[in-house]
């Protein structure tokens, strides 16, 4: 992808999906790269505590997936200038993640494709929703 | 009218005011092992000194347990029965690259509760303010956690 894709996307055209499997090393990896030592994401016990059934997906983790999905759908060059992501669902680990996406905008003038972008759990509930806006440089 | 003490959390978390100001500094080691953890292996084409959209996420003092002002919410006498990011908003005005050394100033902005499904809810909104070495803004960031407590009627 680039720039060019400026003068022949679509609004609708489906992203190509991502899938991530998920287990308590990749929470851990993630926990010693972010800084996210919050206990729900590697202490079982913990996380029952706390009420939850299971070790909590970094929902950051997940985010970042999407980010992911949106960049290198951009392609070398491709900018994220805006992200917002809500989490509206808990995953718990182990978990199958796919990401997907679909361009909502597409902006010539200032260069920018507006996408939205979610997550799916291992049994299709839908856990995170993002929107992110992309640029090209000129 | 509220079932936890609203008024007596936005005080504690200062709403609006400068909660604090960190330095950090964006090393090419963290960022190969963040993209590494987030499974976003480096492209031909791909400037490995520019950091991944989600890395403000490392930038932000609560989330790297450098700013705990709001330590008290988990000993209100409520059972909790879940929590976590809610939700976050990130606007660049550049990318953040390897070297940048970044002053983040957090804020507390909001402070509601929501009936859901769990329980109660509290929600707690900060914002950061990313500015490099030369004062210039880098990025903002909006980010919102939330908890929920079981509060008998």
């Amino acid at each position: 992808m680039s720039a060019r894709i400026l003068d022949s996307v679509e609004i609708g055209t489906a992203l190509t999906t991502s899938v991530h499997e998920i287990d308590l090393e990749t929470l851990v990896r993630y926990a010693g790269a972010s800084g996210d030592f919050a206990r729900i994401h590697y202490d079982l016990e913990y996380a029952r505590l706390r009420g939850f059934a299971g070790l909590v997906v970094h929902g950051l983790l997940k985010a970042s997936y999407l980010a992911e999905l949106a960049r290198s759908w951009g392609g070398a060059g491709a900018q994220v200038i805006a992200f917002s992501v809500r989490y509206v669902g808990v995953d718990l680990a182990p978990a199958r993640i796919t990401c997907r996406g679909e361009v909502t905008s597409v902006d010539p003038e200032h260069g920018t494709v507006g996408l939205r972008l979610w997550t799916e759990s291992t049994d299709e509930r839908v856990t995170t929703e993002a929107t992110a806006t992309i640029r090209w440089p000129r | 009218m509220s079932a936890l003490p609203l008024d007596e959390i936005k005080a504690r978390l200062r709403l609006g005011e400068v909660a604090g100001e960190f330095e950090y500094r964006v090393e090419a080691n963290d960022l190969a092992r963040f993209r590494a953890a987030i499974d976003a292996p480096l492209g031909p084409d791909d400037d490995p000194e520019l950091a991944p959209p989600t890395y403000f996420a490392l930038l932000d003092p609560m989330e790297r347990g450098d700013l705990a002002s709001d330590a008290f919410v988990y000993e209100l006498p409520f059972p909790m029965t879940g929590g976590g990011n809610a939700f976050n908003e990130v606007e660049y005005d550049r990318p953040i690259r390897v070297g940048d050394v970044l002053t983040v100033t957090t804020r507390f902005t909001e402070v509601y509760e929501k009936q859901g499904r769990q329980g109660t809810l509290l929600f707690r909104v900060r914002e950061n303010e990313i500015r490099d070495a030369s004062g210039e803004r880098v990025a903002k960031t909006r980010l919102g956690h939330v908890l929920s407590f079981e509060i008998a009627s």
